[in-house]
């Protein structure tokens, strides 16, 4: 997924670069490209945003293999998901994990992703540390 | 809903003779429920779990025995003889899908790897951990009414 953002953000790249090693964002010309593998979402404090700013940045910033959503303070991120995975689970298993994602408003597909990519995206965080 | 409301009487269950006593603790620590019923002992949990010889605190050849007298029920066991492992894994007939872009696809499978898991055990392993945690934290809080 790629979202485009325009050079007048230049102090948002900024933040955006200092918040996330991970993803590198380049200058394409017209505009800068930011480049995720995976769902992401910014925080307004974090990209040093105001409530206005936040919505005419939404506003600007264009998502291509993907889409945009805005939450409050966040700008989210979501990557287009064609890859149906499939995980079986014993029945007090499923209880113990519907009942969790019940507790947090979200659906159990949701949480299981989210649950399963923050773990996974911690371990490729320290792997990345560990190497440099 | 407490621990006992999930996992019912339907989680995977190990029965032992009860010369085996010591080993209880392990399973007490680990928030299992333990039942006493005739001569044997029964632990049940909702999840599948590991035990090591070290744990469980008895000689190599008790070890062997305690795996031998061990009854499953809506399960399996299995024994890693080298590492001195018994692998205790509840019957899963139920199927729960999630959709992943490509690129998050390859970062669960390198997650994975780094395990040495395949990818539907690590997601397991993920899940169940996060959901166990919540749970814990969320009876801990019940208990000290802390917010």
């Amino acid at each position: 997924m790629i979202v485009k953002i325009p050079h007048a953000y230049a102090s948002v790249v900024e933040r955006i670069r200092d918040t996330q090693p991970l993803y590198a964002v380049a200058d394409a010309g017209e505009h800068y490209e930011l480049r995720l593998g995976t769902g992401f979402a910014f925080d307004r404090l974090a990209l040093g945003l105001t409530e206005q700013e936040l919505i005419k940045f939404f506003k600007a910033v264009k998502v291509v293999g993907g889409r945009k959503k805005k939450e409050k303070n966040h700008i989210i991120f979501l990557p287009r998901r064609v890859i149906k995975t499939t995980v079986r689970f014993s029945e007090d298993e499923a209880v113990l994990v519907k009942e969790i994602a019940r507790k947090r408003g979200v659906p159990v597909a949701d949480y299981i992703r989210t649950s399963v990519l923050e773990d996974a995206f911690k371990e490729v965080k320290q792997t990345w540390t560990g190497r440099q | 809903m407490d621990w006992e409301t999930i996992i019912k009487d339907q989680g995977v269950t190990i029965a032992f003779p009860k010369k085996f006593v010591q080993v209880l603790q392990m399973f007490q620590e680990r928030g299992f429920i333990i039942l006493e019923r005739a001569e044997l002992f029964h632990v049940i949990s909702p999840t599948s779990y590991s035990v090591t010889r070290t744990q469980t605190g008895l000689s190599p050849k008790d070890f062997l025995e305690f795996y031998g007298s061990l009854k499953v029920s809506n399960g399996f066991k299995t024994l890693e003889t080298a590492d001195e492992i018994i692998h205790i894994k509840p019957k899963r007939p139920l199927k729960m899908s999630f959709k992943v872009s490509a690129p998050e696809r390859r970062l669960v499978e390198f997650a994975a790897r780094q395990y040495l898991l395949d990818v539907s055990d690590y997601i397991r392993m993920c899940v169940m951990d996060n959901a166990i945690k919540t749970f814990i934290r969320a009876s801990k809080q019940k208990e000290t009414g802390l917010v």
